[in-house]
């Protein structure tokens, strides 16, 4: 019974959080409509390693949540040269809008011409902006308390222009490319989502002390942006000094910004701080498509099929999709279930605990018992009622079909679920 | 290794630097003296001068002194904001061709960071990668910067870091690349590192992407032993893991050139705000010249003022503002030297 006392914190902060993932969806991007009937289409790429399984988490949960989202897999082999698997995938992914994937493994052993085959969807669909939302989670142990860092990392250029080439024998050069009209956009797109969000502060992380005219010109463009959001303090942070003072002062970081690589280097940093890859979600939005994906793209080979892969990740980065759709109840409960799924059980995840990443230590929880919780929370909650009724009334949760428990913990589980339903009219209640 | 010279006393270029330089250069200075340590410091000053071609460099004596003694241990030096001429640093590396930079990283006991037990040792190419400096503007709007490895450099670097394990007893090295994305580049650094990773089948050689390393270094710094990397992720891990165990203020750094010059330096600014007031923190400065010390083979001497550093700082009696305490530089420095002396 003591499992559930501190649920009732979670509530105002996963309420938050969905209203906050609403406002800013409903004005960053347009979602494609709903087509056949009132359910989606989403492309899903599997990938290597552990996103088969990660994806097939996702898919059991939203078949137990009845969410109207159907998805259409679409296989890309990492092992063969030729690019068409990849180019069926972005065809998909241009027909239906959305998608989600797990990571495709790059075979640094092949010819350089192979090229990194997410990198390849990134740039082919222009999604320019690489979103990751770090937030210190409730029951997650972790070294540093409080963060709450939004991290925009431009997601097409910089470093990974893969544009490289052997000049004399012996000498390679790779080129970087940083361009005024991308700079300029994902530096928009940074200063939008903060008002939005009502973010007070970007941090522009750069090296131009070294990279003088290609990191020069970043920091000019974010500059010139900034001139026109005089609400949102500005201001820079060199990449070396950011990771210095990520690892002993997180706090103090608001809304970052910064090219290619450094976001690489910085969300995954921040990944590592707010408790391992296995729990942020990433997205990539374009102007046109989104993807998403766990936030630090990791293919996982040594720990894939041995059903030890944290779920929680490529869960979250479902609901953010189903926010995307606009799909927002079904997102918040599928968030408010797995939030108290992870405090429940109380797994101690070595991912959750700070440690090496994706490993659940506790032997009663594995990640399919962690999903099963996940859809038991669900069905706690929300029984098999449509969503309809229970959208109108608050008498109407009283008047649910009771589940089947135990007699000692209905009343218990009832006042949660109470709690839940109430909370779930309030979200639907702003846009319906 | 370098012989001992004349009595037996080493000479070693001491480059004291700008703001808080001098004083925290006299207080090794003062507590190598303690120690009883055979080093013998010539000053020099590296101000930038304009040379016969109009080209920057260092001044002659101070080439020449270097030159001569091969060792060398730096303060802070300020970078100059329109005087003309490129930074200090860039000067020095690229006139005594500066290739690696080790900064070991060992959790101080007493200086308490969410992070312990780190025991760690970045070691960065500084001579090419990304900071080339050679950038165009290809159209209006358009910016390439070139990032160039090559294969002597890469090789130099691996087989530095070998012999590095080697000689300090480490267990394995980990090459840092992001050769998933940078194929031939990274992928030429990547390869050049296992061709010496045969020739030194003692040591475990392990690859690991740049992301994961920084993803697990901030979960779990002790599975990492000895880190080989280009200079831009060196550039970035090497701050990642100063700011592991309290930051540039307790950091030691040393950078190995060719022809067996080696200058150990601070890596911190030159704080000109407490400049002069006896409130600085000689612990950077003083772990570069442990450093040094034990590049030279001194092992004993080394091991002797780092345990009177650590062991002060532990005490947490005499402690610098920056550490937590309100001692003065001087305090903290004659502690040090008194436990030196104790230890005798």
């Amino acid at each position: 019974m003591h499992h559930f006392t501190n649920k009732t914190e979670n509530y105002p902060f996963i309420l938050e959080l969905s209203m906050q993932l609403i406002t800013y969806e409903m004005l960053m991007l347009q979602p494609p409509p709903a087509k056949y009937g009132g359910r989606h289409t989403v492309t899903l790429i599997p990938g290597d390693g552990i996103g088969p399984e990660l994806l097939n988490h996702v898919k059991e949960v939203f078949r137990f949540s009845c969410v109207p989202v159907d998805f259409e897999v679409v296989h890309v082999n990492s092992a063969l040269e030729s690019e068409d698997d990849i180019n069926n995938a972005i065809t998909a992914i241009r027909r239906n809008g959305v998608a989600l994937k797990g990571n495709i493994e790059t075979n640094h052993t092949m010819a350089p011409s192979v090229k990194s085959r997410n990198n390849l969807l990134r740039t082919s669909l222009d999604l320019y902006a690489n979103v990751m939302h770090c937030q210190s989670l409730p029951g997650v142990q972790t070294r540093h308390k409080n963060i709450d860092i939004m991290i925009i990392r431009e997601n097409t250029e910089g470093e990974y222009s893969s544009l490289e080439h052997e000049s004399v024998s012996g000498v390679v050069e790779c080129l970087k490319i940083i361009t005024r009209n991308n700079s300029l956009r994902i530096a928009d797109y940074a200063f939008r989502l903060a008002r939005e969000k009502g973010r007070s502060r970007v941090t522009a992380v750069h090296k131009a002390n070294i990279m003088k005219l290609g990191d020069g010109l970043f920091l000019q463009c974010c500059r010139e942006v900034a001139s026109g959001y005089p609400d949102i303090t500005f201001d820079s942070m060199i990449v070396d000094n950011t990771t210095m003072q990520l690892v002993s002062k997180p706090q103090q970081f608001d809304v970052m910004v910064m090219p290619n690589l450094y976001g690489n280097v910085v969300s995954n940093v921040c990944a590592g701080l707010v408790g391992g890859p296995g729990l942020v979600p990433g997205a990539n939005y374009g102007r046109d498509y989104a993807v998403f994906e766990t936030a630090t793209r990791n293919t996982g080979k040594s720990i894939a099929g041995r059903n030890i892969a944290n779920p929680t990740a490529m869960l979250l980065a479902g609901c953010m999709m189903l926010d995307h759709l606009r799909l927002y109840d079904y997102a918040s409960m599928i968030r408010n279930a797995i939030l108290t799924t992870m405090n429940e059980t109380r797994v101690s995840l070595p991912s959750l605990t700070g440690f090496s990443p994706h490993l659940f230590r506790c032997h009663k929880a594995n990640p399919q018992n962690f999903t099963r919780r996940t859809c038991a929370a669900f069905r706690l909650c929300h029984g098999s009622v449509p969503l309809s009724a229970v959208r109108h009334t608050t008498a109407g949760a009283s008047q649910k079909r009771s589940v089947c428990l135990p007699n000692s913990q209905v009343s218990l589980f009832r006042s949660f679920y109470l709690d839940i339903c109430a909370s779930t009219i309030k979200v639907s209640s702003l846009h319906s | 290794i370098v012989g001992l010279g004349w009595f037996g006393m080493q000479t070693v270029t001491l480059i004291p630097g700008d703001g808080i330089g001098p004083e925290i250069s006299s207080a090794v200075m003062k507590i190598f003296e303690a120690a009883k340590a055979p080093i013998r410091w010539e000053e020099r000053n590296v101000t930038a001068i304009k040379g016969p071609g109009g080209r920057w460099m260092i001044p002659p004596d101070a080439k020449e002194s270097m030159d001569r003694n091969k060792i060398g241990l730096k303060g802070p030096l300020k970078t100059p904001i329109a005087a003309g001429h490129p930074s200090m640093n860039l000067l020095l590396r690229k006139t005594f061709d500066l290739y690696a930079n080790v900064r070991p990283c060992i959790s101080i006991e007493g200086y308490k960071t969410p992070y312990t037990n780190v025991d760690l040792v970045t070691i960065r190419e500084n001579t090419e990668g990304e900071y080339s400096g050679i950038e165009h503007v290809i159209v209006e709007g358009v910016v390439q910067s070139i990032k160039l490895i090559t294969e002597d450099a890469s090789r130099r670097i691996a087989e530095y870091a070998f012999e590095y394990a080697r000689n300090n007893q480490r267990s394995s090295v980990t090459a840092v690349h992001k050769a998933n994305i940078m194929r031939m580049s990274d992928g030429l650094f990547l390869r050049k590192c296992r061709e010496v990773a045969e020739g030194y089948k003692d040591i475990k050689f392990t690859e690991m992407y740049l992301d994961t390393v920084c993803l697990n270094m901030v979960q779990d710094p002790t599975q990492f032993d000895v880190l080989v990397m280009p200079n831009l992720y060196g550039d970035i891990l090497s701050d990642l893991c100063a700011g592991l165990i309290g930051g540039l203020g307790v950091t030691p750094s040393g950078n190995i050139g060719a022809n067996g010059v080696a200058i150990f330096e601070s890596v911190h600014g030159t704080a000109p705000d407490i400049a002069g007031l006896d409130m600085a923190n000689p612990t950077a400065l003083l772990l570069s010249a442990v450093m040094m010390l034990r590049h030279m083979g001194l092992h004993d001497y080394g091991n002797k003022i780092q345990t009177a550093c650590f062991d002060t700082i532990r005490d947490k009696k005499v402690l610098t503002k920056d550490l937590g305490g309100n001692s003065k530089c001087s305090e903290f420095t004659a502690d040090i030297c008194r436990r030196i002396q104790d230890l005798d």
